[in-house]
């Protein structure tokens, strides 16, 4: 069988894309791929950030990790984030998109503040809000009867808040791509349902949610990605604590790089979460397709 | 032309990749050993300017009150003396310094003499970053210096930070409040109270000044509760006997906190901390700006120059210092920044020898003439008049008597973030026993790398 070449045209397309392509693609050679490369490397070598020392210790770092309790706890509690987080921000996004869907555009410009806001700024408020002796959600809470609650100082409330904070913080991106999936969706397959005397619940089981299957897998894996990414809040705000309760694996990673100076180790951790992440994005997507 | 551009995508592609490569070839960039120290009397007596070559300093710290005018008096008097020399300040926000040193220290140029936290010095010296700075200094220099500044920067016999200038800890209180519930405060540090005594008159002080405009607190720190040691260790040792292992809170060798962290006394300390906070509610689990300075706290532990950011931003506000109280044994941190030269420093002689220049009499007078920092020299301690009447007099009693430095050792950056956690955690109502548990597995886990 004789193979095909491509035409000149198509080569033609193939160079112009290359070229304009060129820049970006430098770009993410330097800034992208090649830190991504030398923090494989570093994830082999005992690395001393201050003396810029490096000897190469094999698969030491990931040993370490197998049994390392710390970060058997911090893997843990991002789970334990991500379970708050991601299923409550999403359903909660969907239900803001189905209720401004007609709405005014005012009210999506409110939802979507929070998203644009600086994560600093957000988070400095919040902890001020978080206040168990001043803060204003203690506030609010004694006007309705119920007593001051320690939230960020309690072990038990304290990633419940966080992840309030960030659930109210990226509720308004997840609702834009509800809100784009949505517009996407004929309106004639509403009509022809109606038609066949469906009632709004059924319309939204089975015209609306199958129809956003892949807006769902989408946000899934970028909430995940983001949710086993949290550090900025839980950094600014509780720096792990109280009790560890808080401290994720990104968080520990930032630790063992900059306080504990364990570069190597901190890099093998890096390597261990991002082929955890893109296991659950390559799976996620599969199991869509499957369906 | 279109074969031009594939060649000059091609190119920058390799080139880029080429830089990236560079990075990696730069395998083990050993410092490189330290030149024999020159002895004390020939780096301070520079050649003439005429016969040298012109040398640039880099010399970074961080920005404090009157810091930068203070070094740059210093700096005008030692460039006067050694024309030569040009010593370029390079001032870093308080709060970025923490996390740019070490960045510095792993690059290739970082500054060549930089202030470095007197807790930090020997972890500095560990990994390699900064020289030893011996024979710069004369044993009369060394007998000179407060001790607890010696003992943070000596590793293995020598030490890697010149001592400058101190810091120590005391009490403010509102003179008025005090006044008004009629509790009279310590004035020197053998009346000293105890933690107990405190915090019953604290604790009138507060009640007696509540109004209709709030509560007022007992107590408050920089920020509350502190996480820094500096603040919250010194109740726990101090209710150890010195040279107890309470007391010191750390093995010798620096490597083992159990047995240390975890004993009865040290538990005892720990709870009476978390009372503070949950049961007598004296100090406040979360921060309020400001609370001191607005007449919502009764007193303030903070660092001795606190006093003129206190006049200069409530000039109204009637303060005074009483000593830091005690469990059973009376001890206060005293820490301050040091300077030290890096190991990658070009120019290590004439960086050592402007260090000298600082930490010398001399130094920081000229330093000392447009900042009211406290120096690091007993002899300038008893001599400068404004620390021989109150209330700054307290300070420089209780450098003299009852000041230790905080533990450290090679692994003291660990030490510190873990048990400034742990006192945090307990000043938030963690079960003690617990977190002391999960804090001492770690430390002794992580401090096991430098045995």
């Amino acid at each position: 069988m004789a193979i095909r070449r491509p035409s000149a045209h198509a080569i033609e397309r193939y160079r112009s894309a290359l070229l304009l392509s060129a820049p970006a693609l430098v770009g993410l050679a330097i800034f992208w791929y090649w830190p991504t490369i030398q923090a494989v490397i570093l994830g082999f070598q005992d690395y001393n950030l201050m003396s810029g020392s490096h000897a190469w210790t094999g698969f030491e770092n990931y040993q370490t990790a197998a049994t390392d309790p710390l970060l058997r706890l911090t893997f843990l509690n991002t789970v334990i984030y991500f379970l708050m987080e991601v299923p409550l921000q999403m359903a909660l996004a969907l239900a803001l998109a189905l209720l401004v869907q007609r709405g005014p555009a005012w009210l999506r410009t409110i939802i979507l503040v929070p998203t644009v806001t600086s994560m600093v700024v957000v988070s400095v408020i919040w902890g001020l809000m978080y206040h168990p002796n001043s803060g204003l959600i203690n506030s609010l809470l004694a006007g309705v009867g119920v007593p001051p609650q320690p939230f960020l100082t309690s072990a038990q409330q304290a990633m419940p808040s966080i992840a309030l904070l960030m659930i109210w913080k990226n509720v308004g991106f997840s609702m834009l791509f509800f809100l784009a999936g949505l517009v996407s969706i004929p309106r004639n397959y509403y009509e022809a349902a109606a038609t066949d005397g469906a009632n709004s619940r059924q319309l939204l089981r089975y015209v609306t949610l199958p129809l956003l299957r892949g807006t769902v897998v989408f946000l899934l894996i970028t909430n995940t990605v983001t949710a086993f990414k949290v550090f900025t809040p839980i950094f600014l705000i509780t720096e792990g604590g109280p009790i560890n309760a808080t401290r994720v694996v990104v968080l520990y990673i930032f630790e063992n790089a900059f306080r504990f100076n364990k570069m190597g180790y901190a890099a093998a951790i890096s390597v261990l979460l991002a082929l955890f992440l893109l296991i659950i994005s390559v799976y996620s997507l599969r199991a869509s397709r499957a369906r | 032309m279109k074969i031009r551009l594939r060649y000059l995508f091609v190119l920058v592609l390799a080139f880029s990749f080429a830089l990236a490569a560079c990075q990696s070839d730069a395998e083990e960039p050993v410092p490189e050993p330290a030149p024999e120290p020159a002895p004390a009397e020939e780096v301070q007596e520079a050649a003439p300017a005429e016969e040298v070559e012109p040398v640039t300093l880099r010399f970074m710290f961080p920005e404090g009150a009157g810091r930068g005018p203070g070094f740059e008096s210093a700096i005008a008097a030692y460039e006067e003396m050694n024309p030569h020399i040009t010593i370029e300040m390079e001032s870093v926000p308080f709060r970025e310094y923490g996390g740019l040193l070490p960045v510095q220290f792993a690059g290739d140029s970082p500054a060549d003499v930089a202030l470095v936290d007197s807790s930090a010095v020997i972890s500095y010296a560990y990994n390699g970053a900064i020289v030893p700075l011996d024979g710069i200094f004369e044993q009369s220099d060394v007998d000179d210096f407060l001790p607890s500044l010696v003992a943070q920067s000596t590793y293995e016999g020598s030490m890697y930070g010149a001592p400058f200038f101190i810091s120590t800890q005391g009490v403010f209180y509102n003179v008025d409040m005090f006044a008004a519930a009629g509790v009279a405060a310590p004035t020197s540090v053998e009346e000293a109270w105890t933690w107990p005594e405190f915090v019953e008159n604290v604790s009138k002080v507060a009640a007696s000044a509540e109004s209709d405009e709030g509560d007022v607190w007992g107590l408050v720190f920089l920020s509350n509760p502190p996480g820094s040691i500096s603040w919250s260790l010194p109740v726990v040792r101090s209710n150890g006997e010195p040279g107890s292992n309470t007391f010191m809170a750390l093995s010798p060798d620096g490597t083992e906190v159990s047995g240390y962290l975890d004993t009865p006394e040290a538990m005892e300390a720990y709870q009476f901390w978390q009372d503070l906070y949950v049961e007598h509610g004296l100090a406040p689990q979360g921060d309020v700006p400001d609370a001191f300075g607005n007449g919502q706290a009764a007193t303030m532990i903070s660092f001795s120059a606190w006093g003129s950011v206190l006049n200069n931003v409530f000039p109204d506000l009637n303060w005074d210092i009483m000593p830091i109280p005690y469990l059973e044994t009376h001890v206060v941190h005293a820490s301050h920044f040091m300077p030290t030269v890096a190991s990658k420093s070009d120019h290590q002689e004439e960086a050592k020898a402007f260090v000298q220049f600082l930490s010398s009499i001399e130094g920081f007078s000229a330093y000392y003439d447009v900042t009211s920092d406290m120096p690091a020299r007993v002899s300038l301690l008893n001599e400068l008049e404004e620390f021989q009447v109150r209330p700054l007099s307290i300070f420089k009693d209780e450098l003299l008597t009852v000041a230790y430095a905080a533990p450290g050792g090679p692994g003291g950056a660990i030490y510190a973030e873990i048990v400034g956690a742990l006192m945090l955690d307990i000043a938030q109502g963690a079960d003690i026993e617990a977190a002391v548990e999960a804090a001492v597995t770690e430390l002794d886990a992580q401090l096991a790398q430098f045995g």
